[in-house]
This record gives C-alpha cells, structure tokens and sequence, in this order.
C-alpha cells in the first residue's frame, strides 16, 4: 500500500487544495487495514450529527 | 527475495493417513502420480497449512470446496501439517493441527517455531505474514497457483481477469484502495447532506410563511370582533385589560349581593389575567342564574297573592247574593221550621178527614143494609115497625134513601185541598233548604279564600291581608324587589358576555403580539442563528469529506492509469511470450496479447485484446483458453518475483484440456518459468512429465507417488 500513499500525497500536494485533510484521509485509507472502518465512523459520526443539528434547527423553526 | 519453501509434512490430512513429507526447496518438483494417488492432496496441504478453513468452505471462492473434508477418513490421530520455509528471520516452520474430533467452530492451534526454537502464536504469526510480505489466500488463489475450477475464470469472468490483469500490472494496492473507497458509499454521505439541507430550506420557508398566516387570521378575527386593525398596537393589551377589570370591579360594587368579596386582580399581565378570568366568569354567571331565581321564586308569590287576591271579591258576593236569596225567601214562606210545623199540621187533619170518611162510609153501608132489609121485608112502602119498639115509622125508607143520596158528605175535594197546600209547602221548603245550602257552600268558599289570601300574605303582614292597602303595599313592594332582580340578573349576563368576548380579544391581542413578533424574527434570516450555523459545518464537513474522497478515488485511478501505462509493456511482453510458448504461436499476431485498459467515470477495468485490437477471449478455444490463463499466471508470479515478493507457482493436473503440443507448450513455459520462481508441478505420466524430466535433468526434483500414498522417488 505505500506505494499508494507515496503515490497520492505527491498528487494532492501538486494540487494543493485541502492538503492536510486529505494526506489525513489518504493515510486513513491505506496505512492502516482498518482505515475503512475508521472512515465508516466518520461517516457514521457526520450523519448522525447532521441528523442532530437539522433536528435543533426544527426546534428554532418551531 | 529471502522466502522460500523448503518442504511440507502431512499427517491425517485428506489422502495421507500416515505421515507423509515432500521437499519443495528444487526450482522445479515433479509429483507423479495416477489419480487418487495424493497429488492434490500434498499441494492442498500447503494450502491448507497457510490459510486453514478458510481455503475448506464455500466462501473459499473455488465451490468444490463447500464439502470439503480435511480429515483423512479412517485415522483417528490429529490432523498435522508443517510448512518449513525461508523467511526474514531464517528457516521457521509453520504448524497447524487440529484435534480429529474438533468441531466446526473449533480453531485449529496454529504455531511458528522460530530459529531460536521461539514460537508464535496466532496473532504474532498475522503480524509475521505482513512483515515478510505473505500472500493472503484471494492472492494466493489467484497468482500462486492453478486450480482447475478457477483456472479459465481468470479469462472469461470479467471481474476476476480484470482483477488478475489489475495484479499483473502491479495494481494491487490501488485496487484495494479503490474497494474501500467504493465500500464506503461515501456518495450517500453527500446525498444525506443535500436532503437534509433541502428539507431544512423547505422548513424555513415554510416556517417564514407561517407567521404571517397566523398574523392575518389573528387580525381577521379581532376585526369581526370589534377592533379595528388600523388602531391594533402594543399597548393596546394594557388598556384592553384595565378596562376589563375596572368594569368587573363596578360590576361586583354593584350587585346586590352575589358577588361580595369576590376579587377583582389589579394587574394587565395577560398570564395573570388569563388564568383569573375564567373562574370571574363562572362566578358572574353564577350570580345572574343565582338573580334570576330569586325573581322567579319572588314573581311566583306575587301571582299567588293576586290570584288570592282576585278570587276574594266573588266568594263574599256568592256569600251575600245567597244570604239576600235566604232572607227574601224565609220572608215569603217563613221559616223551615214553620214550613215543616205547618205541613205537621196539616198531616194531622188529613188524618182526622181520612177518620170521619171511614166512619162515614160505614154509616152509608148500614143504611143500605137497612134499605135492603125494608125491601126484603114487605114493609117497603108502608113504614117500617121498629123490632125493638114496634114503632112504625112511614117515612124511614125515605128517609134512609135520602141519605143514601146524599153520599159521603164532600171528604175528598176536602182531601185533595189538604194535599195541595202540603205540595206547595214541600215546593216551597225544598227552595229554602236549597237556598241554605247554597248560603253554607259560598261561607265555605270565602271562608277557604281568606284564608288562603292570609296564607299568601308575608308572616309579618299578621292578618291584615284582606286589608286592601297592606296587600297593594306588599304586591307593590315585591314588584319593586323583582324589577331590581331581573335588572342585575340582566346586567350580569350581559357582563358575561362583554367578559367573554373582551377575555378573547385580550388572548388574540397577546397572540397578535407574539405573531408580530415571530414575523419579524423570520423576516430577519434565520440561517443566522447558532443552530442553522451548526448543521452549515456538519453538512460542509460532511460534504467536504464526500468530495475528498471523491478526489481521492480520481487519483488513486490516475496513478492506477499511469502506473498501468508504465507497466504495460513489460506485462505484454511477458503475456505475449507465455502464450506464444504456451499454444505455440510465438510470432504471431494472435500471440501479440496485451492488456487494454476501460475507464469510466468512477471505474477502471482492463480486459485482453490480441494484436489486431480485438477482443482476445471470445474466439479462443478451451485449449487456448487454458493456455491463456496459465499465461496470465505466469506472468503474474514472474512479476512478483521481479518486485522482490514471496513467489511460488503450484500446478494440479494443468495438463487437462490440453492436447500434446500444447502440453509441450507448458512444459516449455513451466521450465522458463521456472528458472525465476519455484514451481510444484502435481500430474500424472504423459507429455509434459516426459518433457519435464528430459529438459530439466538438473533443477528437477521428481517424486513418484505411485498409488499407496507415500512418496517413492527422490531428488535426481
């Protein structure tokens, strides 16, 4: 895997956009055989906090 | 490359009951071998020995293996096999065993003897097969060996040629990064992000539209109840509610009674106001209801009197008019007593008469008798001689007929004048009788009005009720006393009703407010607020991570672009040179097979196109099939071993389907190969077993199995 890694933080840092985020997502993904799992949870984690401020937001609105 | 098998032993498992152990350490081993004779078993035991159960189920990826059984049938012993091997820390050997009676769940005890005589357990092994660059079991069964159930697969299934071509061009890695990036479904992440956003901006336009309906209905109805929209303000809540409780305050002062000491709050707070005002107004009801019974009760006395009132005058007249009646009678016909005392009398001489005309009647028979006697004596006519006497009287018989003539003497004209003065009497004491009568029944009937009039009468009135001034006094008095009930019954009901309607135009008013209010907050934008702000970043950072590895996945398929395009030439090459050897075509176009690359948006595939750029696969027959997929292999182990990776190719019957230049073929490739890569070869005697001993004197180590199981050659 790490010539994947080597291979897209040199992409990503030629784009430069967002660099740090992504080289942390990046190294998530392919460093560790449980990145995937980690990345799940984070998605998890943000859905359900979407989930919890859309539903504050009823509350104002209401 | 530092890893490298060296042997495998084998106890109990599958065809070997007794021990049975092959040296794999020759660039190339023979196993010869008829069938059943423990070809597939030995290469199944290194299989099995790397991987355990997970090469011995149906989720293996090779379906036979479902029903796999890797005891050997008729041992009792545990099943045992030992791969001893070359790896960084130098020669280890890797033991599994398992118990012959384990059950399916039961894990099999895997250890890894190290050169100090150090052991491994499980986890650790895990730890030592990444350090030393291992296979995993979907690499090993794809780019270490031949199994003939996935053997063509590898050409004809799309996914799986893809796959291996992806291999074949190094791609490993990214393709693994591609699979978790498409198991994350990172797509729904954004999609969940958009909805939510667009359901929320649907909300808050929703809810800007609210205030303002709810604004207009307020304002609607304060108009249908009085209040004029061009006056609505503010304050307008205060003074609505002073006026309402001074009103209430005036209206407690004022009736009589009913609503002593109830009191009245000295505030304009509408929760205060609001909780108080429905107990005033079931206290004000009370009181009208509590007035209007009073009237009543006090008008159905008032009737009372005068209907007492209105019936006295006719009782006292019927009293006099009989008493008038009585007295002019009496006076006409005397009293009762003298009617009766008279008709007693006459009665009486009606007796006395009755008396003489029986005697008179008597007489009259005698004298007949006489006459009679006169006649039947002969004497009539010359006087009749007395028998006692002897007088002789002439005259007698005509005398005694004058009598006779003359009769009863006038009794019954007598008689009848008697009966007549008593019928008038009788006629004449029926009418008195009649006329008391009459007097008694009117002294009854004023007597009971009086008395009821007295009963309608007040106690303190005493017994003044007949006096008419006391009675126009008290019925004047109790009319007063009913207009002043109905009067405050009145006010109070209608108070009610102003409360009530005054109560809701005080609760619209205090909604009103709160409406303005609300519709001035959603005129301002409520996307500024805290909340609004929080899910911006949620749904920013949710949509940010979405497109990261959005990003990524388009860089991962260029570097997998580029790394293919670098790669290339050295995979044709090697392709082209396998096929070729293997189905004897080397120089020509059909033997020019290289990987085409298929890209879509989020996807990279590759398949086989020969050299005149069409589709490789479809036209092939079984033969050259196979020979492209032992291509495909060969290429795949040559290139790991060209990066330096643990590499070893075994090969069950791979002469199937294969006619005798085409086994020639293979032997030729096998050869080549290796010289590169270690190769177990297990089949059974024919073309390629002769080739392969003949070509290889020297890096060959043949081992005949014969059919009983136990290995009977050795290395030549």
């Amino acid at each position: 895997m790490n010539v994947v890694l080597e291979e897209l933080e040199r992409r990503i840092r030629e784009r430069g956009v967002r660099v740090n985020e992504r080289l942390a997502l990046v190294r998530l993904l392919v460093e560790s055989e449980d990145g995937s799992e980690v990345l799940s949870v984070q998605i998890g984690d943000l859905t359900a906090r979407m989930e919890q401020e859309a539903r504050r937001v009823r509350e104002v609105l209401r | 490359m530092v890893f490298q098998l060296l042997s495998v032993r084998a106890e109990n498992f599958r065809g070997f009951g007794a021990p049975f152990q092959l040296a794999l350490d020759a660039p190339l081993t023979l196993l010869l071998g008829e069938n059943g004779a423990g070809k597939s078993s030995a290469l199944n035991a290194i299989e099995w020995c790397l991987f355990g159960s997970e090469v011995a189920k149906k989720g293996s990826g090779i379906d036979e293996r479902g029903a796999w059984e890797v005891a050997h049938r008729g041992s009792a012993g545990p099943i045992v096999v030992a791969l001893t091997m070359d790896a960084l820390e130098g020669r280890v050997v890797l033991r599994r065993s398992r118990a012959a009676d384990a059950k399916v769940r039961d894990a099999d005890t895997l250890e890894l003897e190290l050169p100090g005589g150090d052991v491994l357990g499980p986890g650790e092994i895990e730890d030592w097969r990444v350090r030393n660059q291992l296979p995993d079991w979907a690499t090993w069964k794809h780019s270490f060996c031949q199994h003939q159930e996935l053997l063509r697969l590898r050409v004809t299934d799309d996914g799986q040629r893809s796959a291996q071509l992806g291999r074949l061009l190094g791609l490993d890695a990214y393709l693994a990064a591609s699979a978790v990036l498409k198991d994350l479904r990172y797509g729904s992440l954004q999609k969940t992000a958009q909805t939510q956003l667009a359901d929320l901006e649907g909300e808050l336009a929703r809810s800007m539209e609210r205030p303002a309906v709810e604004l207009q209905e307020v304002t609607a109805r304060l108009a249908e109840l009085g209040v004029d929209r061009a006056a609505l303000s503010g304050d307008m809540v205060e003074e609505r509610a002073r006026v309402l409780t001074a009103g209430a305050r005036e209206l407690a002062g004022g009736l009589d009674g009913p609503l002593d000491g109830a009191a009245v709050p000295d505030t304009t707070d509408m929760a205060e106001l609001a909780a108080w005002i429905p107990g005033w107004l079931r206290l004000v009801k009370d009181a009208g209801r509590q007035l209007e019974d009073e009237a009543a009760q006090l008008r159905r006395k008032q009737r009372g009197l005068e209907d007492a009132r209105a019936s006295l005058a006719p009782a006292k007249r019927r009293r006099d008019d009989a008493q008038a009646a009585l007295s002019a009678c009496a006076g006409a016909h005397g009293s009762l007593a003298a009617l009766e005392a008279e008709r007693a009398r006459l009665a009486d001489e009606r007796s006395s008469l009755k008396n003489e005309e029986r005697a008179a009647n008597e007489t009259l028979a005698l004298l007949r008798q006489a006459l009679k006697h006169l006649e039947t004596s002969g004497h009539a006519g010359t006087g009749v001689t007395c028998p006692v006497c002897d007088h002789t009287d002439p005259g007698l018989e005509a005398r005694l007929q004058a009598r006779l003539q003359q009769g009863g003497n006038g009794f019954a004209p007598r008689l009848e004048a008697l009966d007549q003065r008593d019928a008038a009497l009788a006629k004449q004491h029926a009418e008195l009788a009649g006329l008391h009568a009459e007097l008694e029944s009117a002294e009854i009937t004023y007597r009971q009005t009086t008395e009821n009039l007295r009963a309608s009468l007040p106690n303190d009135m005493g017994d003044t009720g007949e006096q008419a001034d006391g009675l126009e006094r008290q019925l004047a008095a109790w009319k007063r006393r009913i207009e002043a009930l109905e009067r405050d019954a009145r006010r109070a009901t209608d108070y009610a009703v102003q409360c009530a309607t005054e109560a809701e135009v005080l609760a619209l008013l205090g909604k009103w407010r709160i409406a303005v209010a609300r519709a001035d907050a959603a005129a301002g934008d409520l996307t500024r607020t805290a909340a609004w702000e929080d899910l911006d970043a949620a749904i920013d950072e949710a949509a940010g991570l979405a497109c990261d590895l959005d990003a990524i996945g388009q860089m991962i398929r260029e570097a997998q672009n580029e790394r293919s395009r670098e790669r290339a030439q050295a995979v044709n090459q090697s392709l082209g040179k396998y096929y070729g050897r293997i189905a004897h075509r080397e120089g020509t176009p059909a033997a020019a097979i290289r990987v085409d690359v298929k890209q879509t948006a989020t996807k990279i595939s590759y398949r086989l196109i020969d050299g005149t750029g069409a589709d490789a696969t479809p036209v092939l027959n079984q033969a050259a099939m196979n020979a492209l997929a032992f291509a495909l292999l060969f290429a795949q182990v040559e290139d790991r071993a060209a990066r330096g990776l643990p590499a070893w190719v075994q090969l069950d019957d791979p002469a199937q389907s294969l006619d005798a230049t085409h086994e020639s073929g293979l032997a030729a490739a096998i050869l080549e190969l290796s010289a590169r890569v270690p190769v177990l070869v297990a089949t059974y005697e024919g073309p390629l077993s002769r080739r392969l001993i003949e070509a290889a004197p020297d890096t060959l180590h043949q081992v005949d199995l014969g059919t009983n199981h136990q290995p009977q050659g050795a290395r030549r």
